[in-house]
């Protein structure tokens, strides 16, 4: 009955869930909210374009650049389309209604909470955008573009989208008391998961294990990731749909758990390996900031600390212990990091949660079912989506086919695919 | 005339540049290349990925010289390269037939620095 009471106490303090609803417009809020949509839109272009484009191979940059470049597009239109509807509006407990189709409904003074919906919509359509971007980087170097496309379009509508809809639509996970204030579960775990499927289906690259890929360029890296950092105060204090002390503090704990899971992940490496890289350091801050994601609305400064101290250890196990155990080849860490660093804050929210900041306790404060709860939510979204990535991909594979042929991978996507190159010197 | 090419520690490059400069030689070629083979390498690791290296990189330096002035010039690059240190890299001495200046046309068969 405890735990009931707060799950009600979650859906009415947190989900974002009321579509099209009359309100007065907030300009604060919406001004706030405005730049948020901007800076979630940075994280993908460029930031997660420079962020992978420096880890793969010089063949293949160009590919990589225009692989998220075009999933941005597409997701967008999908979005647009289909997706926000489905996600967003009035239908049963597994998915939306198809109201909003084509955006119908949705006027100039169409308001949820105190913003216009039409900025509330293209906030949701920039994390819609980044989910299956994060996506690429488990296959990269080797899938068909067409394929990505096609699998791109299908995955938000057929996993994205659902997978929101429970969270934050109004749908089963909510409604049972899931926490996720920006994306911990409906954004990182489902696509790390998708990503760790696409690299089991799609295969290891050539010549993975007997040859190096080294990156080509940390540079681009380094200031990819610090794109990420920065569009990731969008992404948590946006969640907040408002300029106020909740965001505030989203965004406190989001500095506090990046900054913390950098320090952590160079120490194990320092520790383990003798230096501390830099392609660890920024690998670190992007583990935090994703373990902080869900949890951001509901912790505050000490606990966002310790998420990201915990994030840090456990993305680089992640990326290094799991994936050399298990020897699959999950190119740019897709999994160990958004995938591992989702799972980890999802159950650290419910250890961690506050009432005094979200309305809801978790662990530390008496309320152990939370966590419970945050299991469920993990387990749901890891079943359904790997099911349902898995069911895409098989049937790509036996249509158009996943992956590019050997001569194309060895050559690189960029000329083979594109016809151009990212350098021409 | 001799065509002196030596592959050296990039950081040397300086010192080496002053060295010549110092002997009268005004112009030689520097490009950066990756060396295998000094018995030197380091490792490197990326993630799950760990490697060793054993192409460094290096900075290569060529220039013409009179043969007056290439024992000198050997010495002189050789002092200003040298670390002590495995890596340091090779001179390589080479005899030269002629230049020609590209602008004018004309043929060097022997100058005392090119």
């Amino acid at each position: 009955m405890k735990v009931g009471a707060w799950a009600l106490a979650a859906l009415v303090l947190v989900v974002p869930q009321a579509r099209a609803q009359d309100g007065a417009i907030d300009s604060g809020n919406t001004a706030w909210m405005l730049v948020s949509t901007a800076l979630v839109i940075l994280m993908t272009v460029p930031g997660l374009v420079l962020f992978y484009g420096g880890l793969v191979r010089k063949k293949n940059v160009l590919a990589t650049f225009v692989q998220c470049f075009a999933t941005c597009a597409l997701v967008s239109v999908v979005w647009m389309i289909a997706g926000y509807s489905l996600a967003f509006s009035p239908g049963n407990a597994f998915v939306g209604g198809f109201g909003a189709l084509f955006l119908g409904g949705m006027e100039i003074g169409s308001t949820v909470g105190t913003i216009p919906e039409s900025v509330f919509m293209t906030f949701q359509m920039a994390f819609a955008v980044i989910a299956p971007a994060l996506i690429t980087g488990a296959y990269a170097d080797r899938m068909k573009f067409s394929a990505m496309l096609v699998f791109n379009a299908a995955w938000v509508l057929l996993v994205y989208t659902p997978v929101c809809h429970w969270v934050w639509g109004g749908g089963f996970l909510g409604s049972e008391g899931v926490l996720d204030y920006a994306g911990g579960t409906v954004v990182h775990i489902n696509a790390g998961v998708a990503g760790l499927v696409a690299a089991l289906v799609i295969g290891k690259r050539l010549r993975y294990g007997s040859e190096h890929f080294p990156p080509h360029s940390l540079a681009f890296s380094v200031v990819g990731a610090a794109l990420l950092w920065f569009g990731w105060f969008g992404f948590n204090a946006g969640s907040a749909l408002a300029a106020d002390g909740r965001a505030g503090m989203a965004l406190a704990v989001t500095q506090i758990a990046a900054a913390g899971a950098t320090l952590s992940w160079m120490a194990v490496e320092w520790i383990l390996r003798g230096k501390p890289s830099g392609l660890g350091l920024i690998s670190g801050a992007v583990g935090g900031l994703v373990a902080i994601t869900p949890a951001a609305g509901f912790v505050g400064p000490a606990s966002g600390l310790a998420i990201g101290l915990i994030a840090g250890v456990a993305c680089y196990w992640g990326a290094n212990a799991l994936k050399r155990q298990f020897n699959y080849d999950d190119s740019l860490d897709a999994f160990g990091i958004h995938g591992v660093g989702g799972i980890v804050g999802a159950l650290l929210t419910g250890v961690f949660a506050s009432a005094s900041i979200g309305g809801v306790p978790g662990l530390i404060e008496g309320n152990a079912g939370q966590v419970l709860t945050q299991l469920w939510g993990t387990l749901a979204t890891i079943a359904y989506c790997a099911a349902v990535t898995w069911i895409i991909l098989f049937a790509i594979r036996k249509t158009i086919g996943l992956r590019v042929d050997e001569k194309t991978e060895t050559v690189g996507l960029d000329i083979a695919l594109h016809g151009q190159r990212a350098y021409e010197m | 005339m001799k065509y002196v090419i030596a592959v050296i520690q990039s950081h040397r490059l300086e010192n080496v540049r002053d060295a010549l400069v110092g002997l009268g030689i005004g112009a030689f070629t520097a490009y950066e290349v990756r060396r295998f083979g000094d018995s030197e390498e380091h490792t490197e690791f990326y993630r799950a990925a760990e490697f060793s290296v054993g192409f460094l990189p290096k900075t290569k330096i060529e220039f013409a010289v009179s043969d007056e002035l290439a024992d000198r010039a050997v010495k002189a690059l050789r002092d200003a390269a040298t670390t002590g240190s495995v890596g340091d890299g090779r001179i390589y001495v080479l005899e030269l037939a002629r230049t020609v200046q590209i602008k004018s046309g004309r043929i060097d068969a022997d100058v005392a620095a090119l």
